[in-house]
């Protein structure tokens, strides 16, 4: 297994495609925002701000580690561990939930008569498959994927123009600010925070100096452009009946038809959503392997790959009992415990850093002095 | 259940000759105590017991005892 090093056009388009992959959980946010959800990203955006700002300075103050190694350089081996630990069952979990929420979307909408444990093996054995080389492998693919879903999702946005009715968005911002605060504080934390895992890539960029802060940046502003439009064509196209659907996104394709032989051109989004869906179900699951590889001390992941593909399949099964459950915990009460997470623990680790930084240096500047 | 059986058979069958070669605690610990949970939840879907995940009893509790959360409206 070589050692990962990613381009930044690769890192970017990792990113990009891992962040493209939140569409499926659209209707956390547009539950909440309604008609006002495709300015919701913007508003998450700005609440992420810190946090993007906490990521950056991290990754700048420990050139060359990643996240677990950045754990560890700033807390000490011991607390760094345990917040390794975290970050692994927090990856666990985010792939569980989208290997859920896949096997979910699949089942309901393609293949209905088929088992969802086969649907959930086939989705997880295949990420298992696209590890055992490493992630170099996989990096080469996203760029194809990016470019291949973007016209896809332009070509529809094209073909679905004369249906959108504009009156859907009005009156614009007209509701009480608390819906904006909490679906704000869903995007951040959810659709926006979950991209903490880029973090994994931050020491294995080719491009050294400043070249995560970029990337970071690109991914960042991409996601919140791309779930801006992506809720305005839901609203456009659903009018209130996107606060109702458990899957706007997918429901508004659905609603497209532009003639005989362009009426069925959700099968092509399908596709999409899916594959951009097993990017996420990827980086999450390379990102439990990084943190057990580092927290164990192991060369190679290769014998874990295994166990953790079986048990981020099985808990996908066992993790909610419904997409019900999933999306009432999502609106409710996840937000605070991913931003416990993706917010508390970076900061505390920022804090650490910085102490060792001012502990440190009073003892260096005493060497040169004795010198 | 033939899940169940399958996935053991492949974890056993794919994982356990290399790591006797190898002869690494740390790493025989950790693939035996990940492969154990996993067949626990395997065990709970296969046999349909109906339990709540950690994530979901950990959602109920801080949504239900601790009144953590937006409420649903």
């Amino acid at each position: 297994m070589k050692e990962l090093k990613l381009t930044q056009g690769q890192f970017i388009s990792v990113g990009m495609c891992y962040m493209m992959g939140s569409i499926l959980h659209s209707a956390f946010v547009s539950g909440v925002a309604g008609r006002d959800a495709w300015l919701i990203p913007l508003f998450g955006g700005l609440m992420f701000l810190p946090v993007f700002a906490v990521c950056v300075i991290l990754v700048k103050r420990h050139p060359g580690k990643d996240l677990f190694g950045i754990n560890e350089a700033a807390l000490g081996p011991v607390l760094g561990r345990v917040f390794s630990l975290v970050y692994a069952l927090f990856f666990l979990v985010i792939a569980s939930l989208n290997s859920s929420e896949l096997e979910h979307f699949v089942a309901e909408n393609l293949l209905p008569e088929t088992p969802i444990v086969f649907i959930t093996v086939v989705t997880v054995g295949t990420c298992c498959y696209g590890l055992t080389k490493g992630f170099n492998t996989i990096a080469r693919l996203p760029m194809v994927v990016l470019i291949t879903g973007i016209a896809v999702l332009s070509f529809e946005l094209i073909i679905s123009a004369s249906q959108m009715d504009f009156g859907n968005i009005l009156p614009v911002l007209a509701r009480e600010p608390v819906v904006y605060l909490r679906s704000g504080h869903i995007m951040s934390a959810i659709s926006l925070g979950e991209s903490i895992a880029m973090l994994v890539f931050a020491g294995k960029l080719r491009q050294k100096k400043n070249g995560f802060a970029k990337g970071y940046a690109v991914i960042i502003g991409y996601s919140i452009l791309y779930l801006s439009i992506t809720y305005l064509r839901e609203t456009l196209l659903l009018g209130r009946l996107a606060e109702y659907s458990m899957l706007p996104s997918f429901d508004a394709v659905r609603m497209i038809n532009f003639g005989a032989s362009l009426s069925s051109t959700e099968s092509i989004y399908s596709l999409m959503m899916m594959t951009f869906s097993m990017f996420r179900i990827l980086v999450s699951f390379y990102g439990v392997l990084q943190a057990l590889k580092h927290i164990l001390r192991l060369e190679k992941y290769k014998s874990l790959l295994l166990p953790v593909g079986a048990l981020i399949a099985v808990y996908g099964l066992k993790i909610f009992d419904s997409p019900t459950d999933s999306f009432y915990f999502g609106t409710t009460t996840a937000p605070f415990v991913w931003a416990a997470v993706e917010f508390v623990l970076p900061l505390i680790t920022l804090i650490g850093s910085l102490l060792r930084g001012f502990r440190k240096s009073p003892a260096a500047s005493g060497s040169v002095a004795e010198a | 259940m033939p899940f169940l059986i399958f996935m053991t058979a492949l974890i056993i069958w794919r994982t356990l000759p290399r790591l006797l070669q190898e002869r690494k605690p740390r790493e025989i610990a950790a693939v035996c105590l990940i492969s154990a949970i996993a067949m626990y939840y395997a065990l709970c879907v296969a046999i349909r017991v109906n339990s709540y995940s950690p994530v979901e009893a950990l959602m109920v509790w801080l949504h239900d005892d601790l009144s953590i959360g937006y409420v649903d409206s």
